[in-house]
């Protein structure tokens, strides 16, 4: 499976405000990419997770969208 | 007294008039003993799904010293605010904050650096 992103991403701390970012690592569904596409650690992978649950609730981010 | 996130979704049919509404918020978060420190206006927005009817919302997103213990007050009353349709408290990760900051100074430095070769060999040239 091809890595949506090769290098080790840069990003310290994800913001659930940044949703221009973590769109990058939802597919089309909106459904969150696995950790073997994004390439984050495990730690990143986690609080990329939560960052995304809170864009979602607040709508900046769909939780199913339409291809 | 913790730093939170304070982020409101406002019924976007109170945009005219949203001066009353914030106010009232405001209000809310200083009977709270709530020290707001910052404000930021995002406007009206489209929503990514419909909230309570609504298609848009006005977002506006509130930087406070809250006491731990009045959040959970804080909260309840939000939620029976008519004029919220959604909300989201958060503690603010002081630890991840201060890492980005460091993060960004660490290249800008970077970025000094390599301008400095840069020039360096052009003036061999």
């Amino acid at each position: 499976m091809a890595k949506i992103f090769k290098h080790r991403t840069d990003v310290a701390y994800f913001d659930y405000k940044d949703f221009k970012t973590l769109q990058r690592y939802v597919d089309q569904y909106g459904r969150i990419e696995t950790r073997k596409k994004t390439g984050l650690t495990e730690s990143q992978q986690r609080r990329l997770a939560i960052a995304i649950k809170r864009a979602r609730h607040l709508a900046l981010m769909p939780f199913v969208a339409k291809a | 007294m913790n730093e939170y996130e304070i982020a409101i979704l406002f019924d976007p049919d109170l945009e005219v008039d949203l001066e009353k509404a914030t106010s009232k918020i405001e209000k809310i978060l200083a009977d709270n003993k709530a020290k707001v420190t910052a404000t930021d206006n995002w406007g009206k927005r489209k929503l990514a799904y419909q909230i309570k009817k609504h298609d848009n919302a006005v977002y506006v997103i509130y930087t406070a010293e809250v006491p731990g213990e009045n959040v959970q007050k804080i909260e309840n009353i939000l939620n029976i605010t008519e004029e919220v349709i959604r909300f989201l408290i958060v503690r603010v990760d002081q630890k991840a904050v201060a890492k980005a900051e460091a993060e960004k100074v660490r290249k800008a430095e970077q970025a000094a650096k390599r301008s400095d070769r840069e020039d360096k060999e052009e003036d061999e040239e």
